[in-house]
């Protein structure tokens, strides 16, 4: 082949290498999504180290979500006290400032909420889980485990995957009880509402199924974390370069793919409830 | 030899990619030996270790253990032999995040259902072994490189193994830790009666643990001997690796093949 005809051809050579690599990481993370699935039992109710696989898992959610909780709980604080000062205004244009409560919790428990809280959770659990077990590669600590007849799937990724859906669902319901006190606490100091009357809106408006959208996203945005965590740590090969990519890539893939679950799981809702 | 044969190896083969590690490799291990693999960088050694220790599958051929070929084991089997094998590898291989007893501890917690203060009391008695009992509370990260080779030797010994493979045991040691080293591992050979399988560059360890050397050439065993009688040979290729040249058919061998050609179509 020509050198010309060789140029002309690049741009069509990457995008095949993007489309080939996109269905290649979706495939591979469905996959690991059903090997986790099936080492559940294995991990949480086989006899010996039964006892072991529970304090592990312990552990994990110790690990994973605890030190993401402050966050949390001052960014989703922040964005309801936003959401407030913005509706506001524009909702008193229209005479329906009185449902600027309803609009806030209704858009923290669907979306805010679980989507902030996901994002938080990627930049803590998802690179740190990454990172963990690229370097666990790198210093042969997962071929150790495999000579010790301890499966890495069953040790490792079972644990961090559950623990990431546990804390993604606590740290949603958190972002949804902070997400609508920054929005009452704003509404008390701006436009001096009554906090009781706030909620009572707030609570009125709202119905189960808002809740259950966002949980419901939380549990999708949980898995999402944890298995493109351990599938792009456990990719690493055995160089420190490839640890630093492999964190990186975690946090951008995920992020990208929190939006496109969203998006896709909005789309469900939205034809089921219409 | 010192016993029956524990591990017998017919016609092994392994390439990765259009790379050929290894070429219709047979050798024996025998019950209670002190095998030594030897050779130079890539020329196959922690692959044939590798394959032995059943952490990956060969191309062709067999490995035998017990008349049984751990190539066409099912994962389950695998398992099994795994269980009856240690492997003390390069850099310790211990889990970062336990402390050395947890790292000895993992095995038997995993896999048996001894009472925790059974668990720990082997953990005390491996640990004692390898000289590292005082420091059962350490982490890897506070160990020297000497220290995180014999952990990672306790750790491989966590469930009485028949077989041990040490991939690069004195790798990156001063002298005297690599002789404490070596001296260890013939202790473990002699008083525990387990079998040792020892991948490493350094002539010295060679010299001081094996009862049998094998030397691997470009993924072929280029000579196997004892000890005396890989120092007497006159092979110019045994000569040249034992004795360190730079000249001779271990380097003779560079492929120019095409060299040229790739020089004069580069294009950038």
């Amino acid at each position: 082949m020509s050198a010309g005809k060789h140029r002309a051809l690049g741009p069509v050579t990457w995008l095949g290498e993007r489309t080939i690599s996109i269905i290649d990481s979706v495939g591979t993370t469905s996959l690991l999504l059903f090997q986790v699935v099936r080492a559940i039992p294995e991990t949480l109710a086989r006899k010996p180290g039964l006892r072991h696989g529970w304090e592990n898992l312990i552990g994990q959610m110790r690990r994973v979500g605890v030190r993401a909780v402050g966050i949390v709980s001052l960014v989703t604080f922040a964005v309801g006290a936003i959401l407030t000062l913005q509706l506001a205004p524009i909702m008193a244009r229209y005479g329906a400032e009185a449902q600027a409560p309803v609009f806030v919790t209704i858009s923290m428990l669907r979306e805010l909420g679980p989507l902030i809280a996901a994002v938080v959770l990627t930049g803590f659990a998802g690179a740190s889980i990454a990172a963990e077990l690229g370097t666990m590669k790198v210093h042969e600590e997962i071929d150790a485990l495999r000579s010790h007849a301890i499966p890495p799937l069953s040790y490792l990724v079972v644990p961090r995957v559950l623990a990431t859906v546990v804390m993604t669902l606590c740290l949603v319901v958190l972002a949804n009880l902070m997400g609508v006190l920054g929005g009452m606490v704003t509404a008390m100091l701006v436009m001096h509402a009554a906090p009781l009357l706030y909620l009572q809106r707030s609570f009125e408006g709202a119905l189960p199924s808002d809740l259950y959208t966002g949980l419901i996203k939380g549990v999708v945005f949980g898995l999402l974390i944890g298995l493109i965590a351990c599938r792009m740590g456990l990719g690493v090969s055995k160089s420190a370069r490839s640890v630093g990519f492999a964190t990186t890539y975690t946090v951008v893939a995920t992020i990208v793919a929190l939006i496109i679950a969203d998006l896709a799981v909005t789309a469900v809702f939205y034809a089921f409830e219409r | 030899m010192k016993g029956g044969t524990l591990i017998e190896i017919e016609s092994l083969s392994k390439s990765f990619g259009r790379i050929n590690v290894l070429r219709d490799i047979s050798l024996t291990v025998a019950l209670g030996e002190k095998l030594v693999i030897v050779g130079a960088s890539g020329s196959g050694k922690t692959t044939l270790l590798d394959l032995m220790a059943g952490q990956t599958r060969p191309d062709s051929g067999k490995i035998l253990i017990d008349g049984r070929d751990i190539g066409r084991m099912s994962e389950r089997e695998k398992d099994g032999y795994r269980k009856s094998i240690g492997i003390a590898f390069q850099m310790g291989g211990l889990l970062g995040s336990l402390s050395l007893a947890d790292n000895v501890a993992l095995p038997l917690r995993y896999h048996t259902e001894l009472p925790e203060t059974l668990i720990r009391t082997i953990v005390r008695l491996k640990l004692q072994l390898v000289e590292l009992r005082e420091w059962a509370r350490s982490f890897p990260h506070e160990l020297s490189g000497g220290m995180l080779k014999r952990a990672g030797i306790a750790w491989a010994l966590a469930m009485e193994p028949r077989v041990l493979f040490y991939d690069e045991p004195t790798a990156g040691l001063d002298a005297v830790t690599a002789a404490h080293i070596n001296e260890l591992m013939l202790k473990l050979n002699e008083g525990l009666g387990v079998t040792s399988v020892v991948v490493t560059h350094s002539l010295e360890t060679a010299r001081r643990v094996a009862d049998r050397i094998v030397l691997l050439d470009g993924g072929r065993v280029a000579a196997e001997g004892s000890p005396k009688e890989l120092w007497a040979s006159r092979d110019p290729l045994v000569e040249q690796f034992l004795h360190g040249r730079s000249r001779g058919p271990m380097t003779e061998r560079i492929d120019l093949a095409g060299y040229y050609e790739d020089l004069l179509t580069l294009d950038g």
